[in-house]
């Protein structure tokens, strides 16, 4: 809750889980997020998605995203009863960045989003600032041929792959391009605003700063709804402490169109 | 699971109360003091499915984070080593209230293994039952594992593109990530112990591969029988510091020895 001090907020911000890991975030970040923003006046709520954390598993017959869906409209509707605030703002780090669009196309309450490491899709300058190197450097590029190699020899020597670990139920798979094309273009027309936070954890499927724009030219008339930051010297779970006062900055200024002058 | 928030209004710690199913209440119950920093998140999942197992055991179980960790309030300028024991004390007197059970064991995982018996719960007697999970008894020598760590972490090329050498915490230390006052680095540093230092009569020391009281005379006791974990976890290694620790037999074998 904000403190009694501080201006009210006309946002308040839902803070979604980073993969397996509870409510608290990785390096306790959403926590740390959660303070630095109820310093400045905004509300926010962090909570465990079915089946993660503290949560249960859910009894219904839904599928993961529609249960996804369900569990983050369920966190406005509380955060609704106990703030008067009718209008959220979403911030997922990963599979949190992509539960966030889900939930945001689902739900028109999200008002703004923040994905810190969400979909990236390969443009021509990417696959150059990508491959061109492995290609010119004779050593890279016979690692990297061993690399596709290695899975037949395995197939030809019958070694079991191993068995896939927890995680990977919670590891995602990038939508097709022309759905999350889509998808943006009707939040966008719908008001919504829109950041993307890359860190240099995401490096080999978001290498410059436009690479979104590049990859979605509509979104070229949009920017004051829509914008992108790169930062290549953090890594992809912010485990500096230096690094997530970086974020929280960013996220603080992002949100500062949402919130009511004194 | 009930979770609520208890202790000082100006520094209210949360913790989650896992009462005892009723149709097997064994009138016991058990205080968990967790670990911290980053072995914290990564035993959160464990701790958790310990507790629902042994609720469903009828053992009444309260876990808890310190202040200035995990959900507790606090940030961690606000809070000390001296600040995590008496929580440990206010969450005892916690468990005792919202259980109406006299009868309670306790276990302590890594460092708080250390808060555990420095806290040195008044319940504690001989008949008491302390369970150690890979404690840290050593301050000094965490604070340099820790330490350590930090200093292979900004140097990690796996995991930054950029040289990250010359990073300055803007905090007064930083252990893997986790920012930390100077005066918890100097608290911790000073703590020395062992379970000799409880008053316990029965201590499980559980383990992650090689006993770790086979050299340290300040580990042994009398009153301790000591296991290994099947698993077993490489809590000190930065290539699996953001690993969730997985122990198959963890409850098993605190459920046999708390019966």
């Amino acid at each position: 809750m904000p403190q009694e001090s501080a201006a009210p907020s006309k946002v308040g911000v839902i803070c979604l889980n980073a993969g397996l890991l509870h409510r608290v975030g990785p390096f306790r970040m959403n926590v740390e997020l959660a303070n630095y923003l109820r310093e400045r006046g905004i509300p926010t709520l962090r909570f465990d998605l079915s089946s993660i954390g503290d949560s249960g598993a859910s009894k219904g017959d839904r599928d993961y995203t529609a249960q996804v869906v369900k569990d983050v409209s369920s966190a406005a509707d509380l955060m609704r009863s106990r703030t008067d605030i009718e209008k959220f703002v979403l911030i997922g780090l990963c599979t949190g960045a992509d539960n966030a669009h889900r939930a945001m196309v689902a739900d028109d309450r999200f008002i703004a989003g923040i994905f810190l490491d969400g979909y990236a899709y390969p443009t021509f300058r990417y696959c150059l600032r990508r491959y061109l190197p492995v290609v010119i450097n004779p050593i890279r590029f016979t690692k990297v041929i061993l690399t596709f190699i290695k899975p037949f020899i395995h197939h030809l020597r019958r070694i079991e792959k191993p068995p896939d670990s927890a995680d990977s139920m919670f590891t995602w798979e990038l939508p097709e391009k022309n759905q999350t094309a889509r998808e943006i273009r009707a939040l966008i027309d719908r008001g919504a605003t829109l950041l993307y936070i890359f860190s240099g954890g995401s490096w080999q499927s978001y290498n410059y700063p436009r690479q979104f724009i590049d990859s979605m030219p509509f979104l070229r008339n949009h920017e004051a709804q829509f914008s992108v930051i790169l930062n290549k010297s953090i890594d992809h779970t912010y485990s500096l402490y230096g690094d997530r006062l970086w974020l929280y900055d960013q996220v603080s200024h992002f949100l500062k169109s949402f919130t009511t002058t004194p | 699971m009930s979770p609520f928030y208890f202790g000082s209004s100006d520094l209210p710690i949360f913790g989650i109360y896992s009462a005892a199913n009723p149709a097997r209440d064994k009138r016991k119950a058990l205080l968990i003091c967790q670990a911290t920093f980053q072995e914290y998140m990564r035993s959160h999942r464990l701790v958790k499915q310990l507790a629902v197992q042994l609720s469903a055991e009828g053992i009444h179980v309260l876990r808890f984070d310190y202040p200035g960790c995990g959900d507790s309030s606090g940030e961690w300028h606000d809070t000390d080593v001296d600040n995590w024991t008496s929580s440990v004390l206010q969450a005892e007197e916690e468990l005792k209230a919202v259980s109406l059970v006299d009868d309670i064991s306790y276990l302590g995982i890594r460092f708080g293994a250390s808060l555990l018996v420095k806290a040195a719960c008044p319940t504690v007697n001989s008949n008491s039952s302390i369970i150690f999970w890979d404690p840290v008894f050593d301050g000094e020598q965490y604070f340099q594992t820790l330490t350590r760590m930090q200093g292979e972490l900004i140097a990690d090329k796996s995991r930054f593109m950029d040289n990250r050498k010359n990073y300055q915490s803007m905090a007064d230390l930083e252990f893997a990530g986790f920012p930390v006052s100077r005066t918890t680095a100097e608290q911790m540093k000073k703590i020395k112990l062992g379970p000799n230092d409880c008053s316990a009569g029965r201590i499980l020391l559980l383990h992650s591969g090689t006993r770790p009281d086979g050299e340290n005379s300040a580990l042994r006791s009398d009153r301790m029988e000591s296991q290994a974990l099947a698993l077993g976890c490489d809590w000190e290694s930065l290539a699996h510091m953001e690993t969730q620790v997985q122990e198959p037999d963890l409850t098993a074998k605190i459920l046999k020895f708390l019966s």
